[in-house]
């Protein structure tokens, strides 16, 4: 399957210590209130976002988290009568980042064939593997196609606008999601061939080009994964 | 005989629709929980809006284990909400499975399975019910005390009967949606 990202890491992680970091800050994440857990997350979201090259992202992430901690700092002091909101919108924000991170972390910085190599070291069954690898591989290419399809609607006088999406609901749900139906359908079709050609239907042991293991990063970043969980649940 | 064991053409087509399906879903309850009332038409909105996508899938990979790798995938993007929610939509996607094999995957046999499908929507509504008091412990700590009064008062433990039924009317309605642009579209255009 050929994947649009070609970064190297700078430090290789193995793809599970990713999905476990992804699965565990998600959890943690969304039921957690202590502001000391939702850094040490958000601080090794970043490094890893750095570790993939992702730069841009990693600095746009930065930026927001930054904002939230001003926001709870200076809210009691600056609006008496409003704060309550400021907190709620903060707290918002950082309830959902960890997951947001784990994700874009999860979709950009691991190449399909890393997926794969590393389910298959677990011992899953094609049945499991190729799908959940496909999905990963689609959410940015299903992205890309619903811009195209917006801004191509949009052309054609029927944007996504609030007066459109309340008098012409079923315009627009009709031509928005036939051609991402059928956009979809025929990109698996292409991707499936590909895969074929990879030899992921023979039914023979295949070999990899990734170098797939666990590391001590991998062990590193399992530990603190366990700690952010204990001093969540237990302390 | 026709072919009914997962071919590796079929994978690659679960997966991508399952992106559609999932995706789709997370960006309802997403958008929906902005406003404490709205969330509880996910099951509604989701059936209707899904039903397209089931439908175009199953008529792509009309094969044993489709329905159940569908249920798999999203259960396990719904997991971090919940693991109740893996088990509630692996038993959804099994007998959505038994279905669709009792019926040999006709187009009434799709229909059919739908309902039981459609069922998903209330998936990341599960918490609600399950661990009640900690979801409204940490509601009135993330949106504030109104929130969290107005949830409780909105979902007394009855009113899961209406989210099954707002399911079933979803996915009515998105059985109709389903089949229609299926024979608009999709056939004549060569793509189901």
């Amino acid at each position: 399957m050929e994947l649009g990202i070609d970064r190297d890491n700078y430090i290789s992680v193995d793809p599970r210590t990713k999905m476990l970091l992804l699965v565990v800050f998600t959890l943690i994440g969304f039921r957690s209130t202590d502001i000391w857990i939702h850094c040490g997350m958000f601080t090794v979201m970043v490094l890893l976002m750095i570790n993939g090259r992702l730069f841009a992202k990693a600095a746009k992430m930065f930026v927001v988290f930054a904002l939230t901690l001003v926001m709870d700092h200076f809210a009691d002091v600056l609006i008496p009568g409003g704060a309550q909101a400021v907190h709620i919108v903060a707290k918002m924000i950082r309830l959902f980042m960890p997951a947001i991170m784990g994700f874009s972390v999860m979709i950009s910085t691991v190449k399909v064939s890393e997926f794969i190599a590393a389910f298959e070291r677990m011992h899953l069954p094609d049945e499991v593997t190729i799908p959940f690898s496909v999905m990963f591989r689609f959410f940015p290419t299903i992205k890309e196609e619903w811009n195209d399809i917006r801004s191509a609607m949009a052309f054609r006088g029927l944007g996504f606008t609030m007066k459109n999406l309340l008098l012409r609901t079923s315009l627009i749900y009709e031509c928005s999601f036939v051609p991402l139906l059928a956009d979809t359908a025929l990109i698996a079709d292409e991707l499936s061939a590909a895969a074929l050609c990879r030899g992921l239907g023979a039914n023979k042991k295949r070999t990899y080009m990734a170098d797939v293991r666990l590391r001590p990063v991998d062990f590193l970043l399992v530990t603190v994964a366990v700690l952010l969980t204990v001093f969540e649940f237990v302390l | 005989m026709k072919e009914k064991k997962l071919q590796t053409k079929d994978l690659v087509m679960a997966g991508a629709f399952a992106v559609l399906y999932v995706g789709i879903m997370m960006i309802l309850a997403t958008v929906l929980a902005f406003i404490p009332g709205l969330i509880l038409l996910t099951p509604l909105v989701a059936g209707i809006i899904l039903g397209p996508v089931y439908h175009l899938y199953l008529s792509k990979v009309p094969k044993n284990g489709a329905v159940l790798i569908l249920a798999l995938l999203t259960g396990l993007t719904m997991i971090t909400s919940s693991i109740f929610v893996l088990v509630y939509l692996l038993v959804l996607g099994v007998i959505a499975q038994i279905i669709l094999i009792r019926t040999d995957y006709s187009a009434k046999g799709i229909a059919a399975s739908y309902y039981v499908m459609a069922m998903d929507g209330i998936g990341p509504l599960v918490m609600i019910y399950i661990g009640k008091q900690a979801l409204l412990e940490s509601f009135a700590s993330y949106y504030g005390e109104a929130y969290a009064e107005k949830m409780d008062k909105l979902t007394p433990t009855w009113s899961l009967l209406v989210l099954f039924a707002l399911a079933l009317a979803g996915a009515f309605i998105g059985n109709r949606l389903g089949a229609k642009m299926n024979a608009k579209h999709f056939r004549k255009a060569g793509v189901a």
